[in-house]
């Protein structure tokens, strides 16, 4: 890690502060569900790395792609709590996996190829053959390496979304069932149930939640308008989707906050995250146990 | 024989066109081939309402409740801009085409083109006739601007036709109308996605029936008032429909309004076809107002079958 970076950890106070604010502009329904006996991690907390930089993006918004490798390389140790991103990407895969990685193609907002890139370079750098690392979207369960897949890694940028409140790292999932529309009931509240699907359950060794410039707001046919991305220069890694997808969700509400200078309600409630924990059990959607890390940059970083 | 068979068919081919709508042999002609050095940089995409799904990511079902019929795509690239993508809509009808631009809240400047448009930013959306058009760049910048609103301008003028706006616009009170939030409706699923009250089974709404949502400004400290319209095919639907609402929302008082749970007062009536129903109003006078002078709007306009809002936003 570079002398100019720093680690702090957000409080408590100040991350609680995002998610209260998040969860009354957005009015989060309580989903009525049986809950699922919580998982240690759920007991223990979680924790997710934030990782900034002001130089990832050039002056037209684009990604600078050796600034956002190294990003990914101080996210990746930082959440393995080591100093060589190798030895970390080394925990979180063996020479032996094969590895899918699942990215998101949205045209206006894709996972920026300089990301797929970084990610696919760590994975062969594991020792694993080009041949058992693949990335893709939609094309997923046609896909020999992800049907054969021992592990995946799950990487897309966050956005407001039409049917799901948010595009999140739990909603990324979605094409990995052969019927998409049908998780799009109830604001796809339960989106979480995707990761209990066999080509999924129990694979996923990381989860990066781009940032660099998110959409905090949508509309028209395709829930796009570049004036409502927010040039953030972050990432969000971490183990635990639902963790990563709060600490993700309190940012974009509070983009939302300060952009129309009052609470403004999602037009859907993004209600999959916290179902994700309540029914599913998948994470951590409480903030008062995700511990925040960050990395880098910490000017404007809203959390 | 043949040519009482021909003029039938010729009849029934008149009864199904969409009333003041003009089609075009290929609507990807309305799309400018060219402009300001933003060129198509791909094949257009072409999508019906069953293959929509393929090309729009969650919000397909929106158009296809309209019944859009094509949908046109074009990517213009530039070498020292953003791309920039134009969606022409034919929606088969000026009201469809008002639906799918009214669907979202319409609050930025109008740009003075087609019927009513919407300049937000750098993306540009707007309805004529029978045609939604949707402009967007993928950067915000001044150049980029100029070219979107170029496009739009080439293909607002293109489109041969005007077409009004569905009748029961007509009818809305303008006194407090916030003229960004007016949303018209048909079926079911569009209400559902814009309101509670189109979430439970009480307005029983169907392929026949038409609605229109509206924000007024009567409401509430904290949030406006709503005024729903819906016209049934038949009057004791209206009827049923209305009661049926009333009992969903607790019940009102002898003069049809009432004080809902939330503390907003509501109000409900019925005009033959047509529901009324206002929500969410600072007190039973505003809410017994909006239904009041709506049904008058509709009595005068002939069951709102002539009315037109002015729509040089």
């Amino acid at each position: 890690m570079g002398a100019c970076r720093w680690i702090a950890e957000t409080t408590r106070r100040e991350f609680l502060k995002g998610l209260a604010g998040a969860a009354v502009a957005t009015a989060l329904p309580v989903p009525i569900a049986p809950a699922r006996p919580a998982s240690a991690a759920q007991q223990d907390g979680v924790r997710v790395v934030l990782v900034r930089d002001r130089n990832v993006l050039d002056e037209r918004g684009r990604p600078v792609a050796g600034v956002l490798a190294r990003m990914l390389d101080d996210g990746v140790a930082a959440l393995a709590g080591v100093r060589d991103p190798a030895e970390a990407w080394r925990g979180l895969l063996s020479p032996d996996d094969t590895v899918g990685v699942k990215s998101n193609a949205w045209s206006y907002l894709p996972t920026p190829p300089e990301l797929e890139e970084a990610l696919v370079r760590r994975v062969r750098g594991v020792g694993i053959p080009s041949g058992r690392v693949s990335v893709d979207d939609r094309g997923v369960l046609g896909d020999p390496v992800f049907r054969e897949s021992t592990a995946l890694i799950n990487v897309r940028p966050m956005r407001t979304h039409h049917w799901a409140g948010v595009g999140s790292c739990i909603k990324n999932y979605i094409m990995f069932s052969p019927d998409p529309p049908s998780w799009h009931e109830d604001s796809c509240a339960d989106l979480g149930g995707l990761w209990d699907l066999p080509i999924v359950r129990g694979k996923t060794r990381l989860n990066v939640l781009v940032m660099l410039a998110p959409l905090f707001h949508g509309k028209g046919p395709h829930h796009f308008n570049a004036r409502y991305l927010w040039r953030y220069h972050g990432i969000v890694v971490g183990r635990d989707p639902v963790a990563v997808d709060a600490t993700g969700l309190a940012i974009l509400q509070e983009m939302r906050r300060r952009h129309f200078g009052a609470e403004e309600p999602f037009a859907v409630p993004p209600k999959h995250i916290a179902t994700a924990e309540r029914k599913f059990g998948l994470g951590v959607a409480d903030p008062a146990r995700i511990r925040v890390e960050k990395v880098g940059w910490v000017e404007g970083a809203l959390i | 024989m043949r040519k009482p068979v021909i003029a039938a068919a010729c009849f029934l081919l008149l009864l199904a066109a969409p009333v003041s709508s003009v089609g075009v042999a290929d609507p990807a002609d309305l799309l400018p081939a060219r402009v300001d050095g933003w060129a198509p940089g791909e094949a257009d995409g072409r999508y019906d309402g069953g293959t929509l799904w393929d090309y729009i990511d969650g919000a397909a079902e929106v158009y296809r409740a309209f019944g859009v019929r094509e949908v046109v795509a074009r990517r213009y690239l530039s070498p020292h801009g953003a791309d920039i993508v134009a969606d022409l809509f034919d929606m088969g009808s000026p009201a469809a085409a008002y639906g799918a631009f009214h669907f979202d809240a319409r609050e930025g400047e109008g740009a003075g083109i087609g019927r009513e448009s919407e300049l937000l930013g750098s993306s540009l959306a707007f309805w004529k006739d029978r045609y939604f058009v949707s402009v967007i760049p993928l950067e915000d910048s001044a150049a980029v601007r100029e070219a979107v609103l170029a496009i739009g301008r080439s293909v607002a003028l293109a489109i041969p036709g005007d077409g009004p706006p569905p009748r029961l616009a007509g009818i809305l009170p303008p006194g407090g109308l916030v003229r960004g939030q007016v949303h018209y409706f048909r079926g079911s699923a569009i209400l559902a996605l814009l309101s509670p009250l189109g979430r439970g089974s009480a307005l029983a709404l169907h392929a026949g029936t038409e609605g229109i949502l509206a924000r007024y400004r009567a409401g509430g400290p904290t949030r406006p008032a709503v005024l729903l319209l819906v016209r049934y095919p038949e009057a004791r639907e209206a009827a049923r429909a209305a009661e049926a609402l009333r009992e969903a929302m607790g019940g009102v008082d002898g003069d049809g309004s009432g004080r809902a749970a939330d503390g907003g007062w509501l109000a409900v009536r019925c005009e033959g076809e047509l529901l009324l129903a206002a929500t969410g109003a600072g007190s039973r006078e505003e809410a017994l107002a909006l239904v009041r002078d709506a049904a008058q709007r509709n009595r005068e306009t002939g069951g709102g079958r002539d009315g037109s809002l002015p729509l040089d936003r």
